[in-house]
């Protein structure tokens, strides 16, 4: 026997659960394979642009009616006047945010979750490590602290990027930027090259990069993120760099669905990687299970 | 405040009078057992039938409920009319001690539950003290007395004929404020009734032994060990009072639809799945740790609440008998003496 309940009405600014419309300002394809696009967006409703207020490391879930939802990082910087996500093409919300074209409209509720712990990091050198699509997520606090107002407030910064291939580096223009800038030390690689390609830098994977380079744990601290794989290895050698767990920072992914800490479906032990995470440093995991 | 008389006699008449202006949950029966249900007009709550065989929380959380509706690519405005407010009339011990475990997580935290909140807020609760307890249950292992209840606005306790209807709360108070106060006899057989209860012998499970044992051991065999032919199905968490764990779904027919949320199961693989193909937790020794220590670990330490009433429901509907009281007692064993080795 199952209960019918009569049906309970919400209003949308009251609902947890109900999206706020956006509209696809811009749209770019990122990668060679044309599974990554970064989607520019607005508010529909000024009440919703002024209201939402997002810190480096936060994410939101969009969402596409009939589709459903998905978590995806909010890759743009507070310091810049809209809101960007960069999506990887891989289930059905993925796919169907991919038909969306420039002028279309999709929904968004948050943001949601932790942030980059910036004030530890004031002060210090920061060294990013980054694998795909794992520079989504470090691209808001890249661009946060490269912004003229933050700059001052750390020290040297390190990028160390890889993809793929030459074609799946995303941000294309702005990695360009970072390179030429003087007071960021900007290191890219790819896993190979098609033989055709015009590129001209490093083949190799990331962490065998993150070795060369050798960024000094000296007064440092770390941010690291990409597929498990890589993860698996950047770890290690960023303790043999000397970084303390404590001055190692990631971000993870779980599958989600509320993102508000009630579903019950992204812990990890006790921490629910939607309201206490997505970021945590690594002395932060090693207290947690591996159940990852 | 008061104790009122609710003769059993008037039970159908008394409910029937507060119908027009709310909308009336109670047990119902419901093939040789009985069930919580809206009660249609006129209808009989069945106060004898023991144990429902879901938990009360469908009341408050159903097992499947709208977000909003949508057409055409937006979310459609709603126009909020308030729904008569629930009265939870007869609802059990282990139930309401479930609703309090729910009150952590969907009305506390960063963010609240609006439609939980919404109807747990306008609700009034009517507990009912059971006679004895179920060959299944064990919520006397967590110090629920169904005679000094878990929070409710009244408490039916058994007296012959007749209830004894006690108001705890205002709102309790207005609710029986129409039946005539209960007299010194009936007040005297609820008491023995009580009695009874607390004298009879009913084993125990040591809960508190179980919650140390598990607060440190993650990785252990131990796990495996329980697993005893659990099939994986979900029931258990299905009839649960404490379980709250959903998914979120759309459902269309052409350009409209609705997004509605759906009472999910950590006992299901696909639970955790990543769209990349990795899952955190593959194996059914996994997923069953997760849901013990969901309940005894991460929500004691969450919320200072245990996500076990001791309601007895998830033995009850077991298909491979997979039995909670046991795996308790084999895991504090097991998990004491690996900490201590
Ligand atoms: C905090 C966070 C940030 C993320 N940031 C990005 C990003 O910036 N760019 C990007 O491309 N991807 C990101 N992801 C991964 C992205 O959420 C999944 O690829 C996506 O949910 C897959 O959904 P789908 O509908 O296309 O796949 P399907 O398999 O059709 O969807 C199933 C549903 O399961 C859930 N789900 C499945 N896999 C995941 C997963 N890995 N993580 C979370 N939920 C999942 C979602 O609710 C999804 O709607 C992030 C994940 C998390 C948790
Ligand atoms: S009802 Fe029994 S078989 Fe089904 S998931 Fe629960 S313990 Fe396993
Ligand atoms: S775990 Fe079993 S005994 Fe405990 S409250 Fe849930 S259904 Fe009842
Ligand atoms: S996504 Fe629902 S609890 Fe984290």
């Amino acid at each position: 026997m199952t209960m019918t309940m009569p049906v309970m009405k919400i209003a949308s600014d009251m609902n947890p659960y109900a999206p706020m419309p956006v509209r696809i300002a811009e749209l770019s394809v990122e990668s060679a394979a044309r599974d990554t696009r970064l989607f520019k967006v607005e508010f529909l409703k000024e009440e919703d642009r002024v209201r939402f207020r997002h810190e480096p490391g936060q994410f939101a879930q969009l969402s596409v009616l009939g589709y459903g939802e998905a978590p995806i990082s909010i890759t743009s910087s507070p310091t810049q006047p809209y809101i960007e996500f960069c999506i990887k093409r891989m289930g059905e919300v993925t796919q169907a945010l991919h038909n969306l074209g420039e002028g279309d409209a999709f929904g968004i509720r948050g943001p949601y979750g932790n942030t980059f712990p910036r004030a530890m990091m004031e002060g210090k050198n920061i060294v990013f490590v980054a694998g795909g699509i794992g520079l989504a997520p470090l691209r808001s606090l890249i661009n946060f602290m490269l912004h003229p107002t933050n700059r001052a407030s750390f020290a040297n910064i390190t990028i160390i990027y890889g993809a793929r291939s030459p074609g799946d580096l995303l941000f294309k223009s702005e990695l360009a930027e970072w390179a030429k800038r003087v007071d960021v030390r900007y290191h890219e690689t790819v896993d190979a090259a098609p033989p055709d390609s015009n590129y001209q830098g490093k083949i190799g994977f990331v962490p065998t990069l993150l070795d060369e380079v050798a960024p000094s744990s000296e007064n440092a601290v770390a941010i690291t993120c990409g597929p498990p794989i890589m993860i698996k290895y950047v770890l290690p050698g960023l303790d043999k760099l000397g970084f303390a767990p404590e001055n190692i920072v990631t971000t993870l992914e779980m599958r989600m669905k509320c993102g508000i800490g009630k579903c019950g479906r992204c812990n990890i032990g006790r921490h629910y990687v939607c309201i206490d995470g997505p970021v945590f440093t690594l002395a932060e995991l090693k207290n947690m299970p591996a159940e990852f | 405040m008061n104790p009122k008389l609710l003769r059993k006699t008037e039970i159908a008449a008394f409910v029937q009078s507060l119908a027009p202006s709310h909308t009336i949950v109670a047990p119902q029966p419901d093939e040789g057992q009985c069930s919580y249900g809206v009660l249609s007009n006129g209808a009989q709550p069945a106060l004898d039938g023991g144990r429902p065989r879901k938990s009360a929380k469908e009341a408050l959380y159903p097992q499947k409920e709208r977000m909003f509706a949508f057409e055409a690519g937006a979310v459609e405005p709603c126009s909020v009319e308030p729904e008569p407010p629930l009265i939870l009339f007869g609802v059990r011990a282990c139930d309401l001690k479930g609703i309090e475990a729910l009150d952590t997580v969907l009305l506390h935290g960063a963010f609240v539950d609006a439609f939980y909140k919404a109807r747990r807020e306008a609700a009034a609760i009517v507990g009912l003290a059971c006679e004895k307890m179920c060959p299944t249950c064990f919520c006397n292992s967590f110090g629920i007395d169904p005679y000094a209840p878990p929070a409710c606005d009244v408490n039916l306790v058994p007296a012959g004929d007749a209830f004894v209807a006690q108001p705890l709360t205002e709102k309790g108070e207005a609710l029986v404020a129409s039946l005539p106060d209960a007299d010194a006899a009936h007040l005297a057989t609820a008491r023995k009734a009580g009695e009874a209860f607390h004298a009879a012998e009913n084993p125990k499970v040591a809960v508190d032994a179980f919650v140390e044992a598990v607060a440190e051991v993650f990785e252990s065999p131990a796990w495996e060990g329980i697993v005893d032919g659990c099939i994986n199905c979900g029931g258990c968490t299905y009839v649960c009072p404490t379980c709250h764990c959903f998914d979120i779904v759309d459902e269309t027919i052409g350009h409209r639809g609705q997004r509605v949320r759906a009472w999910d199961t950590c006992m299901a693989a696909r639970f955790t799945l990543h769209t990349s193909g990795h899952n955190p937790r593959v194996t059914p020794a996994q997923r069953l740790r997760q849901r013990i220590l969901h309940k005894f670990q991460y929500m004691k330490k969450n919320q200072s609440i245990l996500g076990c009433t001791g309601c007895g429901r998830c033995v009850a509907v077991c298909p491979v008998n997979w039995d909670i009281r046991d795996a308790i007692g084999r895991l504090t064993e097991e998990l004491s003496t690996a900490s201590k080795a």
